[in-house]
């Protein structure tokens, strides 16, 4: 029953001063709204990284022969393809997969020679998985059925001083006597995603026909798989990776593919973290100020309501509900403020394209991603600290003996 | 002291209060003796620095006494936690200060019923007493206005009217005609003469003011701490 | 007025502590903040710079961007006695590169061929110190240093030949058999995984240069003088088919994305002054409301509106020296052992294209002035509107307000 009296003191002596409770009700919404800002930012970073990863050409989840990630060894290739490849058609969680070639090789042209990762793919498979056909920038993607057609990088086909057309020259090792095998190609696509590594280090070709200039009849090295739930390739603990994996052969997620990846979003969460304690400390202080200072202007006022009879911790009481009145507010104000800047950068990103972090490069721009959770998570964060900062001016407040806190003032 | 309980309001027993301002100690009061009794209506007088204040905020609790012993009512005051006293001045002691009595924010309504509301009294009740209470300092009608809206004299009589709602025992005034025009005192005063007329609440005043002086039937003079006289009229 | 200003700070002590807190607590953060992204980046930059690229590389115009064969440097000469005058120039190494084939036994693998001086590499790059196993190649014979990485592809051991198979300068298939002297780690994992050393002359010979090379690598003695020191090689070299890059140009995939993060830290700056100016402007004008009667007394014992200004924003300034002096005690100590007890990253991310194992503070001088002069200058911009309301209450009404 009494505790309204006091909501509602707290309520109008926090609008007394309105300049003063709009300027710390600022400070404070700032501090909240860099939060929420913060969250959705770090959001859509781990997004754009694990799609600029996992859909340009990586997959969700690799299998291969054990070992032949370190190396790349021509001979290791899958250990029962055929049973695997049928059992995947069947899996519910998996949504595409595509099987794949890969050696290093050399490659030349009439002006240079580089070394180049060589990729046979299966491009019927591969459309659904990767963005090669979308990374195209001139001619087709695997038109026809021209064993010779090669798709390069187009840093690559600077660096060789070659066009669509052109020709070059392809040589690998063959599996088992490592003899070299030399073939000739077509340029008939030049890509470009953006990412170094493969726009000046890959090749895409047929996989027959780097079966057959690698003598590896119908083996294959990798399959790519594309899952339903986003979420399989980043838990390394689904059931699917154990499934596919035997003695010979393993099966991971882009989590294990990339690991620095994830420890570099533990990173940033930790960097959050420190940078929330920063600001609101920074802040904190400003809340004490502020409280303080509104508490020195009444203190006569305090007395007086002691005098008549109000506890001391009622007193104490009203100063903590005070701070709660300010948090409300500042938390009004924030989240006005964070939800307008959020979604201002959810429309218009960050174009980050090309830097590379954590073994992934920004293909796209960032965007925020506003959810939920940053809107209710970090608002009663906020209101815990302040009514927790308050208690200092608060205990303060219920200490004060009447004829001191009368005498203070003026 | 132990018979007389029920007639005294106030007993004080070598009451000191020593303070420190700015590092210089002060001995505001100076071991002071004194019984207080039901009905009285009496003005503590002395020059600038005499104690008074100082004297009238030890017996209230409003502030700690250096050494002595302070009974209100019969019960003694070091007994008391800050919770109890807070209790003990909410129901049994109203309070009118020189100026600034009341709170700002609040109406005067919401300012004569803040003590009920703190005693947990019904919202209907609440406004009976507040109504009759105003009529009784011929402010009805204001019970919506805020303190700043209120002249110097208004705003006194409703801290009077705050002291009074609860029917306390004993009504310290400090200095409550210091602020006003002669009019306005004149009309406080001839009230809480009424009041303690009829109601027989103990009024206790400290002033400088003659007309209290005039009209207070006991009259203690204070001098650096102590009593210098003790008259009865 | 000084004097004055300078006692009322001390007047409301709890409220000039926590303001003064408040700058205090911003400056330090900022500066901890720059010291900590400086010194990571400038350790980070040392070790590249110093391991492998160098500070300042000279190639053919065009090559950085399109390596090729072809493009080569052909006066090296000329050019190495011109660095030999250069002040600030430590040490330089040429070098040559191609991309080839590396079989050994029966595996083959993509490698990298880079051709090396190898005393001017173990100078400038301390290639000597980063052999794992065996030894360095030595001159007029057919050896080959091999990366930690390539060595494990290959399957092969230290005395194992080793076939290189490249492209010659002149069309001709290049083709030659080394034998493996040494393995090498250079802190690089990806270049490791390929990498084969020969000396400068196995090198040309096998890619029929004919003296010529591809990249000549300079280290300098001070980072900061880099740019410097490349102009005026630039200058000096005068040559317009050559073209003299900084490592900001060859690594400039790092250097773009150390400028995006930097940028990071300037928002990072600007809320937290915000912040702090926001603190600051609430106790000021606090203050100077409370004091309008000391305001009007001034005035009318003559002080001049001005006087009151300078009053107000006085009393801010000090406030302000005391927070960042302050704030430099706790920036530099923290800093200090920043620089000692850095970050070691158990898993080490990349950045840029560059790996990041572990980060450090440094104190540098920017780190200090850079906060300093924004917290400054925001406490006294945001002090100057409580100013010019406290300057402006006339006497008269001043002395009236009880």
């Amino acid at each position: 029953m009494t505790v309204k009296i006091f909501i509602k003191l707290a309520f109008r002596n926090i609008l007394r001063n309105k300049r003063r409770t709009l300027i710390a009700g600022t400070a404070i919404g700032i501090g909240l709204a860099c939060l929420i800002f913060a969250d959705a930012y770090m959001l859509g970073m781990e997004k754009n990284m694990i799609r600029s990863a996992t859909a340009s050409f990586l997959g969700e989840g690799q299998i291969h022969h054990a070992g032949f990630r370190e190396t790349l060894e021509v001979e290791k290739t899958i250990v029962g393809l055929d049973e695997i490849t049928e059992r995947l058609e069947q899996e519910p969680s998996v949504e595409q997969f595509a099987q794949r070639i890969l050696t290093m090789s050399m490659i030349s042209s009439p002006a240079n020679v580089q070394s180049a990762t060589m990729v046979g793919v299966d491009p019927s498979s591969e459309v659904y998985l990767s963005q090669i056909d979308e990374a195209l920038i001139e001619g087709e993607y695997f038109q026809g059925d021209s064993p010779r057609d090669i798709l390069i990088g187009f840093k690559l086909a600077e660096i060789l001083e070659v066009e669509l057309g052109d020709r070059v020259v392809l040589t690998a090792a063959q599996a088992h006597s490592g003899d070299l095998a030399q073939e000739l190609f077509r340029i008939s696509g030049i890509f470009r995603f953006h990412v170094n590594e493969m726009d000046r280090g890959m090749v895409f070709i047929r996989l027959p026909k780097a079966q057959e200039m690698l003598a590896l009849d119908r083996s294959v090295h990798e399959i790519a798989i594309k899952f339903n739930d986003p979420g399989i390739g980043r838990d390394r603990s689904d059931s699917i990776w154990a499934a596919y994996s035997s003695d010979e052969n393993e099966a991971v997620g882009w989590v294990e593919l990339l690991p620095q990846m994830e420890a570099v979003f533990e990173l940033s969460k930790f960097s959050m973290v420190v940078m929330g304690l920063i600001i609101f400390a920074v802040v904190a202080l400003g809340i004490i100020n502020t409280l303080f200072m509104s508490l020195y202007e009444r203190m006569y006022e305090f007395g007086v309501l002691r005098a008549i009879g109000t506890r001391p911790f009622n007193l104490g009481r009203l100063v903590v509900f005070e701070a709660c009145a300010l948090a409300l507010i500042s938390i009004a104000l924030g989240l006005v403020i964070g939800s307008v800047v959020s979604y201002i950068f959810t429309i218009r990103g960050w174009d980050l394209t090309g830097i590379e972090f954590s073994g992934v490069t920004f293909r796209e721009p960032l965007y925020a991603i506003m959810r939920l959770e940053q809107y209710i998570i970090y608002p009663i964060w906020v209101f815990i600290i302040t009514t927790l900062i308050s208690l200092y001016p608060a205990t303060f407040a219920a200490k004060l003996t009447p004829a001191k806190a009368m005498r203070k003032s003026f | 002291m132990v018979d007389s309980k029920i007639q005294d309001v106030v007993v004080t027993e070598a009451l000191v209060k020593e303070y420190s301002d700015n590092g210089v100690p002060v001995l505001a009061v100076r071991g002071i003796n004194l019984r207080i009794q039901r009905g009285e209506f009496t003005a503590i007088v002395g020059p600038s620095g005499s104690g008074k204040t100082t004297f009238l905020n030890l017996i209230s609790g409003l502030d700690t006494a250096t050494s002595g012993k302070i009974w209100l009512n019969g019960k003694l005051l070091i007994d008391m936690s800050g919770r109890e006293l807070s209790d003990f001045r909410r129901d049994n002691i109203g309070f009118i200060f020189q100026a600034y009595n009341l709170i700002p924010v609040l109406t005067v309504e919401e300012n004569i019923e803040y003590i009920m509301l703190l005693q947990g009294i019904g919202k209907s009740e609440r406004r009976e007493r507040v109504n009759a209470v105003l009529s009784r300092v011929g402010l009805e009608g204001m019970a919506g206005r805020l303190p700043t809206k209120l002249s110097g004299g208004q705003q006194q009589r409703v801290a009077v009217a705050r002291a009074i709602v609860s029917n306390p025992s004993l009504v310290l005034a400090d200095e409550p005609t210091a602020n006003l025009d002669s009019k306005s005192a004149n009309d406080l005063l001839d009230m809480m003469k009424t009041l303690n007329e009829d109601g027989g609440m103990t009024f206790l005043f400290s002033t400088h003011d003659k007309k209290i002086m005039d009209k207070a039937r006991r009259l203690i003079v204070l001098r650096d701490g102590q009593i210098e006289s003790d008259e009865i009229r | 007025m000084v004097k004055i200003a300078f006692r009322n700070i001390f007047r409301q002590k709890r409220r000039t502590i926590l303001t003064v807190l408040t700058m205090l607590g911003g400056f330090a953060l900022c500066a901890v903040s720059y010291g900590w992204s400086d010194g990571t980046y400038n350790n980070i930059i040392d070790l590249f710079t110093r391991n492998q690229i160098g500070h300042i590389q000279i190639h053919r115009e065009g090559y950085l961007d399109r390596p090729s064969l072809y493009k080569t440097i052909k006066d090296t000469a000329r050019l190495e006695d011109l660095l030999h005058r250069q002040p600030g120039v430590e040490a330089w190494s040429p070098r040559v590169f191609s991309a080839g084939l590396a079989s050994a036994g029966d595996k083959t693998t993509g490698a990298r061929i880079l051709g090396v001086d190898i005393a001017r590499e173990s100078a400038m790059i301390r290639l000597d110190d980063k052999v794992t196993e065996g030894r360095l190649p030595s001159d007029e014979s057919h050896e080959a240093l091999v990366g930690e990485g390539l060595v494990k592809t290959l399957g092969a051991d230290l005395g194992d030949t080793v076939v290189v198979v490249s492209q010659g300068a002149d069309g001709s298939i290049a083709n030659d058999l080394y034998t493996i002297v040494g393995t090498v780690s250079s802190g690089d994992k990806f270049l490791d995984q390929v990498s084969l050393y020969l000396t400068l002359a196995e090198a040309q010979e096998l890619l029929v240069l004919q003296g010529r090379i591809h990249e000549l690598a300079i280290t300098c003695d001070d980072l900061h003088q880099v740019d410097r020191i490349a102009a005026e090689i630039s200058g000096a070299v005068n040559n317009p088919d050559l073209a003299v890059a900084t490592w900001k140009e060859v690594a400039s995939s790092f250097y773009q994305a150390m400028m995006a993060d930097k940028e990071g830290n300037w928002i990072m700056l600007f809320i937290i002054v915000l912040l702090v100016a926001v603190g600051v402007l609430n106790t000021v004008l606090m203050s100077v409301l409370e004091r309008v009667r000391e305001y009007g007394l001034l005035r009318a014992i003559g002080t001049s509106p001005i006087g009151i200004f300078k009053l107000v924003t006085t009393e801010v300034v000090f406030m302000a020296l005391i927070g960042i002096a302050l704030g430099c005690v706790v920036a530099f100590i923290t800093n200090s052992i920043l620089s000692v007890h850095g970050l070691s990253l158990t898993t080490p991310f990349t950045y840029g294209g560059i790996e990041f194992k572990e980060m450090n503070a440094e104190i540098n001088a920017r780190s200090f002035y850079i906060p300093a002069i924004a917290v400054f200058f925001s406490a006294f911009l945001v002090s100057i509107f409580p100013a010019v309301k406290a300057a402006r209450t006339p006497p008269a009404r001043a002395m009236r307000m009880n």
